[in-house]
C-alpha cells in the first residue's frame, strides 16, 4: 500500500514536471514577440518650427527696358523683388534676402537657375522672375519658386497687369509664395480700412482710410468732420461699411470706394454701434440702445426694417457672422459681465461659449471659421483666441491695452490697435495667430478700429 | 492573438494531450531509486569536552597543489616556423591538438636570409595528412565535432575551430550589431539629418504640432536616398488642415535632400533598406 502510495506521488510529480515543461515551452513561444499587437516602429522625428527658411529673392530682370507710366521695366523689376521680399519678410515665417546684395540674374537664368551659386550663397529656396512690357501697355510679372537643395520648381505664376497696378503683381507673387511654403490662403494682395485719428485728446478728429496690406497707397475716404467708427470692407470690395456720428446723431453708411458717394443704411436717435456686414453682403448686423436696453439688430444692406435678434436685459453687441452665415457671435453683459454667446443667424438658440475668468468683448469670426478672436479684459486688455465652442483659449498679446481683433483674409493674421497709457496714442498691429511676429502697421497719423478686407479678386 | 500565441498556445496543448496519453498509457514509469539502506553504528554519548581543542593539525600547512600538465600554448610567431606539424601518431585515442594555428600571414623574419628559401607555409587548409588506417583505433572523421574528453586539451579539442574550417588565429571577435540593432541605429541616423531638414521648411499654425507625417524612406545598397514615399498623415484638423499639405511636401524634401548614410554597415542592407519614419513638430 505504502509501495503504491509512492508510485502515485512520483508519478504526480512527474506530471506536474511535464506539465511545467509544456507550459514553460508554449509561454516561451508565445513571448517571443509582443503579445499585444505590435508596436508602431516608425522612428519619431520631434521638431521646432523654426521659421527661418532662407529665401533668396534677387532683382527680376526684363528681357528688353521698355519705359511704363510707372517706370522701366528694369526698374520695376527691382521694386516687385523689393515688395515681395518685404511681404515675406513681414510674414515673420521666413528668412528673405534681396533683392539688394545679391547678384543679378539674366532673362534666361529665371528659368534655368544657378542653384550651384545659389546653394554656396546658403539659399534654401529662390524667387525669381522677370517683368516685361507688353505691346498694349501692360506689364506681364513672371514668378518662380525654386527649392535649391533638391534643385527643383516648386511653382511658378504669371500676372498681367497695368503699369499702376505693378504693386499687386508683386503682392500676388508672393501670395503664391506663401501659400505654397505655408499652405494658406493668400492675403498679401489685400487693402486695410482703419481710423486715421487726429488732434487732441478731447478734440479727437477721426476718419475713415484705406491702404494696401503693406501700408501702401494710402488713402482718406473721409473729411473728419463726422466722426467714423468701426469700418468693415463689403465682401465684394466695393464698399466700406461704418459708423458715422454727426453731433450725437449715428448714421449706418455704405460708402463706395471708387466713387466715394455714400448711402444710408440706417439712422436712428439712440446709441448705435458696431455695424457688420453678413458673408453675402446682404444683410448688416448692429447694436442699438433703446430705453436703456442694448440688442442686435439686423437689417438689408439695401435699408429698410430693423429686426431685433437679442431682447435679454442688458447690453448685447458686437455680432460677427460665422463664414457660412449660419451663426452669429456677440458679447452680452447678460450674466452680469462682458462674455461671449452664440447664436442662431435668425436669434434663436443663444448660448454662452466663454468661460475664463475676466471679461471677453468685441467677438469676431475667422473667415476660416475655426476659431474666433477676442479682447480679453482682465486688468489689461489683450488680443486672444478660442473655438466656436468656448474651447483652447489663447491669449496673444500682452500689452497695456490691445483691442478690436479683425481677421486678414485668409484667417492667418490677426490685426488690432493699442493704446498707449497715458498718451492715448493709438496705433494699428498685427499678430500671427500662433502669437509670434507682433509688429506695428506704419500709418501716417495715428490709426485705430483696424479692418482687412477680403483677397482681390 | 497573433499567430506566435497561437502556435505557443497549439504547442503546450499538444504537450499536454502527449502528456496524458503518456501517463494513460503508462510509458513514464518513475526511475527506480536505489535502495539505501543504513547499516546501524555505535555511537558513544560523551559528557565532558575540553575547552580546547588538543587534537593536533593533520597538517600544519595544506600540502602544494599538484602543478598539473598544463598545455603550454604555442607562441603565434613561432607556430609558422615550427616545422610542420609532426605526422600523426597512432594515439589511443586522438586529440587534435591546438598547436597548428594558422597564421594569416608568415612572420617575416628580420634578419635578411643569406638565401631566402620559401618558407614551407603553415597549411590551415591542408592540416594533416590523412592518418593511416590502423587496425588498432580507426581515426575520426574531421569533420566530425571531437567529443570533450574532460581536460583541457580535451575541451578545447571539443570547441576550437577544425582546421581548415576557421583559418584566423585571431581571439574570438566581438559579436557585431544584430539586425534589430542596426536597424534601429540606421534609424537614429536618418532621424538626426532628416530632422534639421525639416525643421527649415515646416510650417507653423495653430494645431500645426498635432499632425504625424509618416513616410518611408528607401535606401540605395551605397546608402544613398532611392526614394521617399508618403504613408499617411493623422491628426489633421479644422485649424491645421491648411498645414497638412506643406508639411507633406516638407517631409518629403527633407528626406530626398538628405546625403548617402555611408556609414550603414553594407552586409545588413536588408536592415535599414527601408526605414520608417514619422515626422512632427513640436
Amino acid at each position: 500500500m505504502e509501495a503504491n502510495t509512492d508510485e502515485v506521488e512520483g508519478k504526480m510529480k512527474q506530471l506536474f514536471a511535464l506539465i511545467l515543461v509544456f507550459s514553460t515551452i508554449g509561454i516561451a513561444a508565445a513571448q517571443t514577440v509582443p503579445a499585444t499587437p505590435p508596436q508602431d516602429d516608425r522612428e519619431l522625428v520631434e521638431v521646432d518650427v523654426r521659421n527661418d527658411l532662407n529665401l533668396a529673392i534677387p532683382a527680376m530682370p526684363t528681357p528688353a527696358d521698355v519705359t511704363t507710366p510707372a517706370g522701366s521695366t528694369a526698374t520695376l523689376g527691382r521694386a516687385v523683388s523689393e515688395v515681395i521680399s518685404a511681404n515675406l519678410r513681414n510674414a515673420g515665417l521666413f528668412k528673405p534676402s534681396g533683392p539688394a546684395g545679391l547678384k543679378a540674374v539674366s532673362f534666361a537664368e529665371v528659368t534655368a537657375p544657378d542653384y550651384g551659386h545659389w546653394s554656396g550663397a546658403g539659399a534654401e529656396a529662390l524667387v525669381q522672375g522677370f517683368v516685361r512690357g507688353n505691346a498694349d501697355g501692360t506689364l506681364t510679372v513672371g514668378c518662380y519658386l525654386y527649392d535649391v537643395t533638391l534643385r527643383s520648381e516648386l511653382t511658378r505664376a504669371g500676372y498681367s497687369v497695368a503699369p499702376r497696378d505693378w504693386r499687386r503683381a508683386a503682392h500676388k507673387c508672393a501670395d503664391a509664395i506663401y501659400s505654397k511654403l505655408t499652405g494658406e490662403s493668400p492675403f498679401f494682395d489685400s487693402r486695410i480700412a482703419y481710423i486715421a485719428e487726429t488732434g487732441p485728446k478731447n478734440r479727437r478728429v477721426k476718419r475713415l482710410a484705406i491702404m494696401d496690406s503693406d501700408g501702401a497707397n494710402h488713402r482718406f475716404l473721409t473729411n473728419g468732420q463726422a466722426m467714423a467708427l468701426t469700418p468693415r470692407f463689403s465682401p465684394d470690395y466695393r464698399s466700406i461699411l461704418y459708423l458715422s456720428y454727426l453731433g450725437q446723431r449715428p448714421r449706418i453708411f455704405v460708402l463706395n470706394v471708387e466713387t466715394g458717394a455714400q448711402r444710408l443704411v440706417t439712422e436712428s436717435a439712440n446709441p448705435t454701434f458696431s455695424p457688420r456686414w453678413s458673408p453675402d453682403g446682404r444683410t448688416v448686423l448692429y447694436s442699438m440702445a433703446v430705453a436703456g436696453n442694448t440688442d442686435i439688430y439686423s437689417v438689408p444692406a439695401t435699408g429698410g426694417t430693423p429686426r431685433r435678434l437679442t431682447n435679454a436685459p442688458g447690453i448685447d453687441i458686437g455680432g460677427s457672422f460665422s463664414p457660412d452665415g449660419s451663426r452669429i457671435v456677440f458679447e452680452s453683459d447678460r450674466s452680469g459681465s462682458q462674455q461671449i454667446y452664440t447664436m442662431n443667424a435668425d436669434g434663436s438658440d443663444q448660448s454662452r461659449i466663454s468661460s475664463g475668468g475676466g471679461r471677453y468683448a468685441t467677438p469676431e469670426w475667422s473667415p476660416r471659421g475655426d476659431l474666433i478672436a477676442f479682447t480679453k479684459i482682465a486688468g489689461n486688455f489683450r488680443i486672444g483666441t478660442m473655438t466656436p465652442g468656448g474651447g483652447s483659449e489663447r491669449i496673444l498679446t500682452d500689452s497695456w491695452q490691445d483691442e478690436a481683433p479683425t481677421w486678414s483674409p485668409n484667417g492667418r493674421v490677426i490685426q488690432f490697435f493699442r493704446t498707449a497709457q497715458g498718451s492715448g496714442k493709438t496705433t494699428v498691429w498685427q499678430v500671427d495667430l500662433t502669437g509670434v511676429n507682433e509688429r506695428r502697421i506704419q500709418t501716417p497719423v495715428d490709426g485705430s478700429d483696424p479692418a482687412w478686407g477680403p483677397i482681390l479678386p | 492573438m497573433d499567430r506566435v500565441e497561437r502556435n505557443g498556445l497549439g504547442l503546450a496543448l499538444i504537450g499536454h494531450v502527449a502528456l496524458f496519453a503518456a501517463l494513460s498509457l503508462s510509458l513514464l514509469k518513475p526511475p527506480k531509486l536505489p535502495v539505501i539502506e543504513n547499516d546501524p553504528i555505535e555511537v558513544d554519548l560523551v559528557t565532558k569536552m575540553a575547552e580546547e581543542t588538543t587534537a593536533p593539525d593533520p597538517q600544519p600547512t595544506p600540502p602544494a597543489a599538484a602543478k598539473a600538465e598544463e598545455p603550454t600554448p604555442p607562441e603565434p610567431e613561432a607556430l609558422p616556423q615550427v616545422v610542420p606539424p609532426p605526422p600523426p601518431k597512432p594515439l589511443p585515442r586522438p586529440e587534435p591538438k591546438p598547436v597548428p594555428k594558422p597564421q594569416p600571414k608568415p612572420v617575416p623574419k628580420p634578419a635578411p636570409k643569406p638565401a631566402p628559401k620559401p618558407q614551407p607555409k603553415p597549411t590551415p587548409a591542408k592540416p594533416q595528412p590523412k592518418p593511416k588506417p590502423t587496425p588498432a583505433k580507426p581515426q575520426p572523421k574531421p569533420a566530425k565535432p571531437v567529443a570533450p574528453t574532460g581536460n583541457i586539451t580535451g575541451i578545447l579539442g571539443g570547441s576550437a575551430p577544425k582546421p581548415g574550417t576557421s583559418p584566423s588565429p585571431k581571439p574570438a571577435a566581438k559579436p557585431g550589431p544584430t539586425i534589430a540593432q542596426t536597424k534601429q541605429q540606421a534609424k537614429f541616423l536618418l532621424g538626426s539629418v532628416i530632422g534639421p531638414r525639416f525643421q527649415k521648411c515646416a510650417p507653423s499654425g495653430v494645431d500645426v504640432n498635432l499632425i504625424l507625417t509618416d513616410i518611408d524612406v528607401l535606401l540605395n545598397a551605397d546608402g544613398s536616398v532611392a526614394d521617399v514615399v508618403f504613408i499617411k498623415q493623422s491628426e489633421v484638423n479644422e485649424s491645421n488642415s491648411a498645414q497638412a499639405a506643406p508639411l507633406r511636401s516638407c517631409a518629403i524634401r527633407a528626406a530626398k535632400s538628405a546625403p548617402p548614410f555611408t556609414s550603414l554597415p553594407k552586409d545588413q542592407y536588408d536592415a535599414w533598406k527601408r526605414i520608417p519614419m514619422r515626422l512632427k513638430v513640436r
